[in-house]
């Protein structure tokens, strides 16, 4: 179970959320939805640790463990993983060696043996070809010259391989064209598990006409100020975020 | 404006109104009367020492307010000056092997020299095919016309300093001529080792006169044994005829105890190819100097330097490029990777002749800097005279991307993996331009090995 109770943050002296509170079951997908500068984003940085935002009030826990006192990495061993909204180009560094380190990282601190470079190789061949990834494109570094749509699927690719506990996505689907986004929301599907939950980040309906979500969010000012089933989501595509504080242009 | 290296006539004004040469400068002329070095019965060998050393008598060492020194104030950093060893040094096989490490994977001949003497037992040597490799001591009393041709040309300018030490001083080194149309299929490997527990000095000289049409690869490694400190100089004059090929490749591995001063001073005909590679991770103060001049039409000469530094280690990259004749192309491009309170220098000037009309110049130095007290001085110089060429330079200092890192984290990377992972990548840009795959797999090892250290 992912708790966020009362959750306070800012970055740059900016107050970002301001009381989040939230509980998503292992088990279960929970879109959060809501309008531009909600704190969305600031909620999935938050979650996978990233330096730049200071959490004033509030906790987090994951499974009952303090997230809030974990640096990113052990987040990560802890079954934390975040999909970009924009993962970041890192030139010079091989797609498949960042790969490995990531997925050796994790598995000698969850006290796994590493994958020798057969394995890995038939292990990356097999979750690559359902997310058709060519080992063409693993070839090139990290996210460089990759498309949007590639990127995306590279973020799917990690978190199939690192088997994350707690999957969280922002954005996954902004920039997608519609096969891309049935692509990687099978991805997503594929993951579903009993042991997994999800935190699915969108501004728009569409990604959950794919990715059935059990609970839907919607966040503004910081805050979740409605929560509800899938048919939300419905209803948002329709009436907008106006009433949520985002006018129509 | 002159060229580089000359000193400045009212600097110089101030050097030599000094009646007598003092501190080490005085130290080196008295070690110099005591020292009996080979072929000093041998005219050439003897006009060469005396003109070094009337350098050093008239100049002294060259300090900061000499511009191309400003980085590197040699006056002040060398303090002390050391005879040149006598005695022996037993040295093992198995010790080079070690510390060249993956160099050691490449194959072909390994001229070793320990302490600036050749020492013919721990080479690794046969004929080969096509080269001729001269010694340089051995060969001082009847020297072929080539090299002595070879060390009598420099693009240096007059009373160059680093010019000046080594001829007074030097004692050995390897000519190596390859005949025209050769083409060597393994490099020729030259090891020039300080060990022993005393401090010593060295100085060698040598020549690689690569034929019209011939290809050749050859590194120089400079390697050290224990802690005793080190001052090291070499110069190395380079003729790369017509349509010859030369990659030539240094590896910088001493002890930081090391002062290492060395000029590549490389004369390029029509169409040759000349690649230098740099790679400095060792020694306390490094001075690398790179005198380049184009003589032919339609060659090309690139430069890759890499600098890997900690502590209170010096390295300086200091190049001339001169185009003297149309339609050559250069490209310089160092990347320094500064921990601590290491200092790394780039100087590159490219100097375009009137008549040099079509010539291609780029450059750029890049420094990651790991820690707020290491500095990196990157000084590009173009000095253009003809009207249709295309030079550009660039420089850029920055620290790790928090973002990447960041990217790296919230995988479960540990942050000296994510860091190692993102200095290997900057170094790689420089590192995977090396088309030999034992010669780049070894440098990327050292890149590993630092990292870990």
């Amino acid at each position: 179970m992912l708790e966020i109770k009362n959750l306070h943050a800012r970055i740059d002296d900016k107050d970002i959320l301001r009381g989040l509170t939230l509980s998503v079951p292992k088990g279960e997908v929970h879109a959060i939805m809501g309008p531009n500068g909600s704190g969305k984003s600031t909620l999935a940085y938050i979650l996978a640790g990233k330096p730049d935002y200071e959490v004033t009030e509030g906790s987090i826990t994951w499974s009952g463990a303090d997230l809030l006192e974990m640096a990113p990495d052990e987040r990560a061993h802890a079954g934390v993983f975040l999909a970009f909204q924009y993962p970041i180009e890192i030139p010079g560094v091989a797609s498949m060696t960042f790969l490995r380190t990531a997925l050796n990282a994790n598995r000698r601190a969850r006290g796994h043996e590493e994958l020798n470079t057969p394995d890995f190789i038939k292990l990356v061949r097999a979750k690559a070809e359902s997310l058709n990834i060519s080992m063409d494109m693993l070839k090139r570094p990290v996210n460089t010259g990759f498309s949007g749509g590639e990127k995306k699927r590279y973020e799917i690719l990690q978190m199939a391989l690192l088997e994350p506990s707690l999957c969280v996505l922002d954005e996954t689907d902004s920039g997608l064209d519609i096969d891309a986004v049935r692509i990687v929301s099978e991805g997503v599907n594929a993951l579903r598990s009993p042991d997994r939950a999800f935190v699915l980040i969108t501004h728009y309906q569409r990604l959950l006409n794919y990715i059935t979500p059990d609970k839907v969010h919607v966040l503004s000012g910081g805050r979740v100020v409605r929560s509800g089933g899938k048919e939300l989501a419905l209803e948002l595509e329709k009436s907008g975020y106006a009433e949520y504080g985002e006018h129509a242009a | 404006m002159g060229t580089v290296l000359n000193i400045q006539p009212a600097k110089l004004d101030a050097v030599t109104a000094a009646p007598a040469p003092t501190g080490v400068a005085a130290a080196l002329i008295a070690i110099h009367a005591e020292a009996k070095l080979p072929g000093d019965d041998v005219a050439w060998v003897r006009a060469m020492r005396e003109a070094g050393l009337a350098v050093i008598a008239k100049r002294g060492l060259p300090n900061r307010r000499v511009e191309e020194w400003k980085y590197t104030d040699l006056r002040a950093a060398m303090t002390e000056a050391y005879l040149q060893s006598l005695t022996p040094v037993p040295v093992s096989r198995a010790d080079i092997e070690r510390a060249l490490g993956d160099l050691a994977a490449l194959p072909g001949r390994q001229i070793v020299f320990v302490n600036g003497a050749h020492a013919p037992g721990l080479s690794r040597d046969a004929d080969t095919l096509g080269v001729e490799l001269v010694i340089l001591k051995q060969a001082m009393a009847d020297a072929p016309s080539w090299l002595i041709a070879a060390f009598s040309a420099s693009n240096a300018s007059e009373g160059e300093a680093v010019n000046a030490l080594n001829a007074a001083f030097m004692t050995d080194g390897a000519a190596i001529r390859i005949s025209e149309n050769a083409r060597l299929t393994e490099p020729l490997h030259i090891v020039h080792v300080a060990a022993g527990s005393d401090a010593v000095a060295s100085a060698m000289r040598s020549a690689i006169i690569v034929q019209s049409g011939a290809e050749a690869m050859v590194l120089e490694s400079f390697i050290s044994f224990g802690d005793a400190k080190a001052q090291t100089t070499s110069v190395t004059h380079v003729l790369a005829a017509e349509g010859a090929k030369l990659t030539h490749v240094k590896y910088s591995g001493e002890n930081r105890e090391t002062q290492h001063l060395t000029n590549w001073d490389v004369k390029l005909g029509a169409k040759a190819d000349y690649l230098a590679i740099q790679f400095a991770i060792g020694a306390k103060l490094s001075r690398h100097q790179l005198f380049l001049r184009y003589e032919g039409e339609g060659a090309k000469a690139h430069f890759l330097g890499a600098q890997l530094l900690r502590g209170r280690q010096h390295c300086d990259m200091t190049m001339v490029i001169d185009h003297a004749v149309p339609g050559c192309e250069s490209r310089e491009h160092v990347k320094a990777v500064l921990d601590d309170n290491a200092r790394g220098i780039f100087q590159a000037k490219v100097l375009v002749r009137p008549d040099a009309q079509q010539t291609d110049g780029r450059q750029m130095a890049q420094a990651l800097m790991l820690s707020d007290d290491a500095e990196f001085d990157s000084k590009p110089e173009l000095e253009i005279y003809a009207d249709d060429v295309k030079c550009n330079h660039g420089s850029t200092v920055g620290e790790l991307d928090e973002d990447m890192l960041f990217y790296f984290l919230s995988r479960g990377i540990g942050e000296k993996e994510a860091k190692a992972l993102l200095i290997q990548a900057f170094i790689g840009e420089v590192l995977d331009k090396i088309e030999d795959e034992t010669l780049r797999n070894a440098f990327t090892a050292k890149t590993e090995a630092w990292l870990a250290a």
